[in-house]
């Protein structure tokens, strides 16, 4: 199959394909159907590139469906058609492929909503109209402020990604080596994304030499921008390399079979990691969410602990956290306004933030007229709500640019650079001191220790198969929490022969991962223009979140937050539907249209807690391409979980009624792992018997051997954890430094 | 590896002679010390005006020829170079300015460029937000805006078409063999050998020219830029004014774009400058009296590039006096426009002897030595 070939299907297939797609979204009065939008069009030519890997699955479906009728399915009546659909969804058709992980009615599914609503420059959507049925304006270098009113009409040509001006002036991509050269750096960090990049610049910036090892390429970040379907909850292309290779497995109890995991996104494997695609939202946690098991003991008492919960307290205060959350914020550039704690009923900021000695770099993103509804109606219903801080530019910050509101901004680069990447931020400053050396295309195998069982250095296999050995003075592992678990199981050595870290057997537990239980609401007849903004641009409470109300009374402990995103984009909107609107037909054509510009979400934050049963490890049959075993989750959630979640989502549904929602309908409490949100699996504490690692990110069992990221988190409170998992490393990197200078660095008790 | 003709330096006039040079068949190579027009160079701070009057007599009939060319670039180039020709309006705010505009208006158009006079209400109905103080403006219809980095990414993509080679991420330091230069050594430490070496290196030829022991009166500075948040559209041409320090557009982002010669502070000890927070209040400031509107706006980005200027503004181009090495560097503020015909000057210069056009650019033009030696001296902070 060459890439010029646009075309894979056979005449017969392709008739049967344009059939099913025109059945399943039918032309309208206002609207083409889905062939003559270029549906078809563009299924046939990714089956002929991209998802050339999908195209013997596609034969067999066309023939099961074209042989349900028997005159086949192209001269089926339209009852007829839609009652084979019918089947075909629910899996009942003579011939249907089996699959492992999930039907392929699912495939086409999302494969026909990519042809209808991606960007022309794909092949579908042909002349914006897809785009133009559902009021989407496409790539936008941005939107004015008064353009994202209520019931404001967004008068803009559809434009594709292509013809995206270029007005901003932006820096480049990182220069990046194919080897590290002679000598040994002080330290050598595994993964070049956020926290290897930070860290590096900490530690370059007082006289290290650091060496960065990246299994991916190196990009600017922007090079996937404004793009719906190469993003990470699609293709993932910025992460295809690796992560697309390796998709962990998941079962929600042993004794189960894993599959594999369903996501929320894919994870990034290349220069700047998830820095890219973050949503930014840069928030620190509560001080009480650093004593979480003794606070609620001294509160509550401790039969209010769940049962099977490993809640502990983490092995440090907000205290000593402080300084590096502000060393973080002003790394990244944040925008906010500070909470007023005396004062709640007039705080422009969270009046439950901890205690910060400066404000917030930026003001806050301005407030959206679906953000005010929604401020409007948590306030009648006696809550605080505020914008949530991000590392997103309100104004230029150091010679970056300002947000300009597009509709791109999750899941993908900023096109602008106002969102904070580490190649936006730390990286060039690092690279200019000539202290760093970032190397691609080196995929760390496995960790190297020396007689003692001191960690010296990393195996490392190239691009083109070769292995090498990387040294260095202090080992550091920034990789995830999924890779972090896996590549400290993968390196044995004679003292430690269940993998680093692991002599406790403390490796890959308390896993925890956020859930997505979010509340939608559709405002029928109200334009709310909510794919204007970034993600971030939300109002939110923090009223129910943590401790900040009293559990006395209730069955539960913990809360979590609600918020009003932004950041709504066709092809997955196309795919959130109430429970009684089906995949196709009229049906669901009509209620997309009508709903698309209409619809909000209540994003759910909940706290999640650690359990005993929740872990990961090795699976012990599933491999990636390189023969090495995936990582295996054990995930569910708990009872508390599931109270505190109906009662968020009862709240939720509140507040949206209030603001005037016509109808609303609930996502499940278990929304899957994957969530960006995965730590746990390295957890630090003081007691090697209870923890992989120190608060300084330190392993317990290894010398020279440091783990950082997400996977040392004790506890996942309702906070997105990025700015945190920062200021951890910031941390660390004291401990590394002065390490360095043969100092001990003291664990400070919580 | 060897070449007819190494061009070191991927900022719009380096890529544009590349691409010339390739397209008529000489073997090429295109060497950048990072990609083209990487910041901070002034190809990647420019604003992107294509202004064709008020320039200087002998860049006047390369200037028509560009403005010429500018009209089909983007498909003579097959990418998008963000071209709009909305014209270009200089405006006079007070009587005792008039004179200035009708002196521009007959120079240029004595030398073939369509530029009209214009009174305040005409000036009105081409830019209906216009300041009141606005009174009497040079108009060059054909004249108007693109996109500076694209282009040089064009050119310098074009050039490989045509069968260049480029080599990015490496500096290249002209090698020096029996009194001539005879290629480049670039970071990984090869030799490239070239018939000629065209400097083409903005800022960055200072310390080279020092290197090889070749005195110019040349000098780097910074000149800042501003870019306002996104605004409805309001502003079709290119303005700037007599009384002012500014150029100001609208691009097509919808944001107004400030430029002028506004100096940014200088960083050691290569070639960057920082944007000065008091210049980019008076810059504004200075954009807001012409357009009231912009009042209203925010501030997004503010960058500033290093550029190269010469003592009499004019760019050296031609022999650089030492045997194989040719420059083509000094452009300071104004060589975007002229680039696709500077770069088909000095390809024919190269390949097919003296190009009467690029006399009055020549390194060796006389220059006053004393005036030199305090120019380079001078602080052009404000």
């Amino acid at each position: 199959m060459t890439k010029d070939m646009q075309r894979a299907l056979a005449p017969a297939e392709r008739a049967v394909l344009e059939a099913l797609f025109d059945t399943m979204f039918p032309g309208g009065e206002n609207n083409p159907g889905a062939v003559e939008i270029g549906a078809a069009d563009y299924l046939d030519k990714a089956l002929a590139n991209v998802y050339a890997h999908h195209l013997i699955e596609y034969r067999d479906v066309l023939a099961a469906i074209d042989a349900a009728s028997p005159d086949g399915f192209v001269r089926a009546s339209a009852e007829t058609r839609l009652d084979i659909i019918a089947r075909f969804e629910r899996g009942e058709l003579a011939g249907l492929p089996e699959n492992r992980d999930r039907t392929s009615f699912d495939l086409i599914w999302r494969h026909l909503r990519e042809g209808l609503f991606s960007d022309p420059v794909h092949g579908g959507n042909r002349d914006f109209a897809g785009w133009r049925a559902v009021g989407f304006p496409g790539a936008q270098f941005g939107y004015r402020a008064e353009e994202q009113a209520l019931n404001h009409k967004v008068e803009r040509a559809p434009q594709s990604v292509i013809d995206l001006p270029e007005s901003a002036r932006l820096l480049g991509t990182p220069a990046v080596h194919e080897s590290a050269g002679e000598g040994e750096p002080d330290v050598l960090i595994v993964g070049g994304g956020a926290v290897g990049g930070f860290l590096a610049h900490k530690l370059v910036r007082q006289g290290l030499n650091v060496v960065i090892l990246e299994a991916g390429p190196a990009r600017t970040g922007r090079e996937r921008s404004m793009d719906e379907i190469l993003a990470t909850a699609f293709r993932n292309e910025g992460g295809a390399v690796k992560f697309n290779d390796e998709v962990p497995t998941w079962r929600t109890r042993p004794g189960e079979r894993a599959r594999r995991a369903v996501m929320s996104q894919g994870l990034e494997t290349a220069l700047g990691g998830n820095s890219i695609a973050w949503g930014a939202v840069a928030m620190r946690f509560y001080e009480e969410d650093f004593r979480i098991r003794s606070a609620t003991i001294a509160r509550y008492g401790e039969d209010r602990i769940p049962v099977g919960s490993t809640m502990a307290d983490w092995p440090m205060s907000y205290d000593n956290l402080a300084p590096y959350y502000d060393e973080a914020e002003d790394l990244l550039g944040v925008s906010g306004h500070a909470g007023n704690r005396a004062d709640p009923a007039r705080s422009r900021g969270n009046p439950f933030e901890a205690p910060r000695s400066r404000p917030y770099a930026m003001p806050a993103l301005h407030t959206s007229g679906l953000g005010q509804l929604f401020a409007d109606a948590a306030k009648a219903e006696g809550y605080h709500p505020f914008p949530l801080p991000a590392a997103i530019n309100t104004t230029p910050y150091r010679g970056r640019h300002a947000c300009t509101y597009c509709s791109f901004c999750s899941r993908f680069g900023c096109h602008v650079d106002a969102k904070a990447s580490a190649q936006n931020t730390v990286l060039p400053a690092a690279l200019e001191t000539g202290r760093l050396k970032i190397v691609t295309g080196a995929r760390v195998m496995d960790i190297v220790t020396d007689d003692s069982g001191r960690a010296v250095g990393v195996r490392y296999r190239t691009s083109n198969g070769d292995m090498k050995f990387q040294g260095g003075g202090t080992v550091v592992v920034a990789t995830y929490a999924f890779e972090n678990t896996r590549l400290l199981l993968l390196s044995k050595d004679r003292r430690h022969g269940r993998g680093l870290g692991n002599e406790t057997g403390q490796v890959g537990l308390h896993y925890m991962t956020r859930q997505q239980p979010s509340v939608y609401a559709f405002f029928e007849g109200l334009a709310l223009n909510r794919f204007i903004g970034p993600t971030a641009q939300a109002m939110a409470i923090a009223d129910l979140t943590g401790d900040h109300f009293d559990h006395t009374d209730l069955d539960f402990i913990r809360g979590g937050r609600i918020a009003a995103f932004n950041q709504y984009l066709p092809v997955e909107a196309s795919g959130i539907l109430p429970p009684d609107v089906p995949r196709f037909g009229k049906a669901w054509r009509d209620f997309f249209l009508k709903s698309y510009n209409s619809t909000s979400m209540l994003f759910i934050d909940p706290e999640i807690l650690p359990y005993e049963n929740n872990r990961l490890d090795l699976d012990p049959d599933v491999t990636d391409s390189l023969g090495r075993p995936v990582v295996r989750i054990t995930f569910d959630i708990g009872d508390n979980e599931r109270k505190l979640m109906q009662f968020l989502q009862d709240r939720a549904e509140r507040i949206a009624k209030r603001m005037g929602a016509t109808r609303t309908w609930r996502r499940q409490f278990l929304t899957g792992p994957i969530s960006t949100h995965d730590v746990g699996g390295t957890r630090m504490g003081h007691d090697p018997e209870t923890s992989v690692v120190d608060g300084f990110g330190r392993v317990h069992d290894t010398p020279g051997l440091v783990v950082l990221g997400g996977s040392n988190f004790v506890s996942l409170p309702a906070v997105n954890p990025a700015l945190t998992i920062l200021a951890l490393a910031l941390r660390a990197g004291d401990g590394v430094v002065s390490q360095g200078a043969g100092q001990q660095v003291e664990a400070v008790p919580a | 590896m060897s070449a007819d003709v190494i061009v070191v330096g991927a900022g719009i006039i380096g890529s544009s002679i590349a691409y010339h040079l390739a397209r008529a068949g000489a073997s090429t190579l295109l060497v950048d010390r990072s990609a083209p027009a990487a910041a901070p160079g002034a190809t990647w701070a420019s604003a992107g005006g294509l202004r064709s009057q008020g320039r200087y007599g002998p860049e006047r009939p390369i200037s028509l020829a560009a403005s010429i060319r500018w009209q089909t670039l983007s498909q003579e180039l097959d990418a998008n170079l963000e071209v709009a020709l909305g014209g270009h309006l200089h405006v006079a705010e007070s009587e005792a300015e008039f004179p200035i505009i009708e002196e521009r208006v007959a120079a240029d158009r004595s030398a073939g460029i369509a530029i009209e006079s214009l009174k305040a209400d005409e000036l009105r109905k081409i830019v209906p937000g216009i300041a009141p103080s606005a009174l009497m403006g040079a108009y060059t219809p054909g004249d108007g805006q693109a996109h500076p980095g694209r282009t040089a990414r064009a050119f310098a993509a074009a050039a490989v078409r045509h069968g260049a080679r480029a080599i990015y991420d490496s500096h290249a330091l002209p090698l020096c063999e029996g009194g001539r230069v005879t290629g480049i050594l670039t970071a990984s430490g090869e030799k490239l050998s070239g018939g000629t070496v065209v400097l083409a290196t903005g800022a960055w030829s200072i310390a080279l020219l020092k290197d090889l022991g070749i005195d110019l009166p040349i000098r780097w500075r910074g000149l800042q830029m501003l870019l306002s948040e996104i605004a409805p559209a309001m502003l079709a041409p290119t303005v700037t004014a007599v009384g002012r320090n500014l150029s100001l557009k609208q691009s097509p982002s919808g944001q107004l774009m400030v430029g002028g010669r506004w100096f940014a502070r200088p960083q050691a000890p290569e070639p960057h400058a920082e944007p000065i927070d008091a210049h980019v209040a008076r810059q504004w400031s200075s954009a807001v009296g012409i357009l009231p509107a912009m009042a209203h706006l925010r501030l997004a980005q503010s960058w500033a590039g290093a550029e190269a200027q010469s003592l009499d503004g004019s760019p050296f181009i031609g022999p650089s006096g030492l045997p194989g090495l040719y420059l083509a560097t000094g452009f300071s503020n104004h060589g975007f426009q002229i680039s696709p015909e500077i770069g088909r000057l000095v390809a024919s210069d190269l390949l097919s002897g003296p190009e009467p056009l690029l006399k009055a650019f020549r390194p060796d033009r006389p220059l006053s030595a004393e005036r030199a030696a305090a120019f380079k001296a001078e602080t052009i902070l404000l």
